[in-house]
């Protein structure tokens, strides 16, 4: 009964820590449409490495815009992300979701669908930043 | 009040015991934790051993296979690596690139460098991922959460 007692507690945690990831991917979703490449950067933690689909593993900040300043040359129109669970703790919380990237090219709207991993760990002033951002492409649409 | 304060302090032991995390380990031994898994994944792809390769993994993991759905437990991750298993891999190395310590779990992210052979042409596939491991009660670690996607060297890159 008393460890159901810290299950229990580990089910209002993780309620918590959904809160807190859906705050921070509504947040990713605008800087993203709204190609903010200074704010996008500063969601990430000074030494985080991201390792988006058909690259490279980027490694710290400046490479980390190097990468998302080559994105948005692209023209995206939409960018949406989904929470599908959340683990660990207030210190580091595992993320996994879907997203979509919508991007116009050549006056066509082409989808992306992906799943991701983000890893956010806790910062001295309370906030979370990204260590760890992985993503790959989904299933394809049959 | 010496049987309340008693039974205060069993209790605060108890639910100290239930929630709370096992030493962390050194970063030494963590970097040697992996390596070691590394010799049995390294010798279990090429040989499509799908019994060795599902003891890498807890129960209830998560799987975000390239270009699949999220998979959750044993059961749909091994249905994946036999679908991987119908490509002819002949060889399956693991470079670390980092590795880092949080409580009872071990990020590693890494690339792998894989040989196919179709027919007698030797075709490299270059990966890159992020392993999650996690410590087990007996002490092993084993995979929470893994995935990966296609390595590309940004050099390489339009």
């Amino acid at each position: 009964m008393i460890c159901s007692v810290g299950l229990a507690k580990s089910q209002t945690n993780d309620s918590k820590l959904k809160v807190v990831v859906k705050e921070l991917g509504d947040q990713m979703e605008r800087l993203v449409v709204s190609k903010d490449l200074d704010a996008i950067v500063e969601m990430y933690g000074d030494d985080a490495q991201y390792l988006p689909d058909a690259s490279g593993i980027y490694s710290g900040k400046e490479e980390i815009r190097k990468y998302w300043k080559q994105t948005f040359t692209m023209d995206i129109i939409g960018f949406e992300m989904e929470t599908l669970s959340v683990g660990g703790d207030k210190k580091r919380i595992h993320e996994t979701g879907l997203g979509m990237s919508t991007i116009k090219y050549n006056d066509q709207k082409v989808e992306f669908k992906f799943k991701f991993v983000n890893v956010w760990e806790r910062q001295k002033d309370g906030s979370y930043k990204l260590i760890i951002d992985i993503y790959n492409r989904d299933a394809p649409t049959e | 009040m010496k049987k309340t304060c008693l039974l205060l302090s069993v209790i605060t032991t108890l639910l100290t015991a239930c929630t709370q995390s096992p030493d962390q380990v050194s970063q030494q031994e963590a970097n040697e934790i992996i390596l070691n898994i590394h010799k049995i994944y390294e010798k279990a792809v090429p040989e499509k051993d799908l019994s060795v390769i599902m003891t890498l993994y807890e129960e209830d993991a998560t799987y975000l296979p390239f270009q699949h759905v999220i998979l959750k437990g044993k059961d749909e991750i091994s249905k994946a690596w036999e679908r991987t298993f119908t490509y002819p891999v002949v060889s399956f190395d693991l470079e670390v690139v980092s590795v880092s310590v949080h409580g009872d779990l071990i990020h590693e992210i890494g690339r792998t460098h894989s040989i196919f052979d179709f027919n007698g042409e030797k075709i490299p596939g270059e990966f890159k991922y992020l392993n999650v491991w996690r410590r087990q009660p007996n002490g092993e670690y084993k995979i929470h959460m893994a995935t990966y996607n296609a390595w590309l060297d940004p050099a390489d890159e339009g």
